[in-house]
């Protein structure tokens, strides 16, 4: 689309795994939810942990967001990227709770 | 301004190098609702055989207009930081989806003391908010800290000094090389130098830190050791080591 193409590297380039946090998820979750989630307070199911989304730490790759508590390095939950989508998956998720003004 | 995100074509209008290796893009976005100061967007690229490559640009514009201003700094092995610096021109199309993230904002409404924190390119959502706190002409007590390279590395430097007056103060830390006659050696932001050059515990302050994520780790770190409530820091991580 743009005038001059963005090049596709492809084969050599090798995915690596990126260390960042919650506020990064604001885009991916928009497209599966409508409220913003990252100031959403999530609650840890392994430690009880309870934090605002944008503070948990964010292992991303191309093909997933690997959120994980901070209190106990527990995976809270996990956003899987793919052709045919995106699929959320809730493992150590205890609760989202949305802050009254949003 | 609660706006759900959304994809948008944008056009490059203005591109201009800030730094050896920073490039300040303003991308004028049809439909774009405007954004808060801090918040940022995902930029889409995708290659002539379909193969596409999303990343997050903070935001350096705030308020309502459509005129979308970013600042992307060149990593030199990356995929695509080296086209937006290098190979993106004037007119080209981006793709991008936002405005995104409601935690990592500063609002005019805030009354409280506020020390903004940026390593490197971290400085961008810093900037939109120094911006906005001069545009409301806010009372809030704001003090920056900006730790960069070189004196060369620093993006908006000139901006950034004509903002200081009697409510925004600003610090530099220099990691390699100081001007000449600094009064401290070129080093990294430690506790001693937080609590030589930042707003004290005692003042309360929102604390908004910025950068590689290893450098929001460290100082958050140093932070909490120096007495502030870890609710009070905000971090945003951009990644990298
Ligand atoms: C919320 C958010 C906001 C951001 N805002 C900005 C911004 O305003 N300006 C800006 O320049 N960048 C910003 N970033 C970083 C940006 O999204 C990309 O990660 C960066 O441009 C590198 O992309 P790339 O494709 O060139 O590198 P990749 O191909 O993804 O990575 C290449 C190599 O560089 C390393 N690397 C990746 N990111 C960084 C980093 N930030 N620092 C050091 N090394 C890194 C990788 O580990 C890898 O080894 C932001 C990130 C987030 C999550
Ligand atoms: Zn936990």
């Amino acid at each position: 689309m743009s005038s001059h193409p963005f090049p596709h590297l492809a084969d050599g380039v090798t995915s690596t795994v990126e260390n960042v946090d919650g506020n990064a998820l604001a885009g991916p979750l928009s497209a599966l939810f409508a409220a913003d989630l990252t100031t959403a307070l999530v609650t840890c199911r392994h430690c009880g942990d309870e934090a605002p989304l944008a503070t948990a730490v964010v292992e991303r790759d191309d093909s997933s967001d690997i959120v994980i508590c901070r209190g106990c390095t527990h995976t809270l939950f996990t956003l899987h990227h793919s052709p045919a989508g995106l699929r959320l998956d809730l493992a150590g998720l205890a609760a989202l709770a949305a802050p009254p003004d949003s | 301004m609660v706006t759900r995100a959304d994809w948008f074509v944008g056009t490059v209008t203005e591109a201009a190098m800030l730094t050896r290796t920073g490039r300040r893009l303003l991308v004028d976005v049809p439909g774009w609702p405007g954004n808060r100061p801090g918040q940022h967007l995902d930029l889409r690229l995708t290659a002539e055989d379909g193969y596409q490559a999303v990343r997050s640009y903070s935001i350096a514009s705030f308020g309502h207009g459509q005129a979308v201003e970013l600042a992307v700094d060149e990593l030199p092995d990356g995929e695509v930081s080296p086209y937006l610096v290098e190979d993106v021109i004037v007119g080209d199309q981006l793709e991008v989806r936002g405005p995104l993230g409601g935690f990592f904002v500063w609002d005019a409404e805030q009354t409280e003391p506020v020390q903004l924190i940026a390593g490197g390119s971290g400085i961008v959502p810093l900037v939109a908010m120094a911006r906005a706190h001069h545009a409301a002409a806010s009372a809030a007590p704001f003090r920056l800290l900006y730790s960069v390279r070189t004196p060369a590395d620093a993006y908006f430097a000139d901006e950034l000094l004509s903002l200081v007056d009697a409510s925004f103060a600003l610090d530099w830390v220099y990691t390699r090389e100081t001007p000449s006659g600094w009064p401290r050696p070129a080093g990294r932001v430690t506790r001693e130098l937080l609590a030589e050059t930042s707003l004290s515990a005692s003042d309360a302050p929102t604390v908004y830190v910025c950068g590689p994520t290893g450098f929001v780790e460290a100082t958050a770190k140093a932070l909490v050791a120096l007495g502030h409530d870890p609710q009070r820091i905000r971090t945003e991580r951009f990644g990298g080591s």
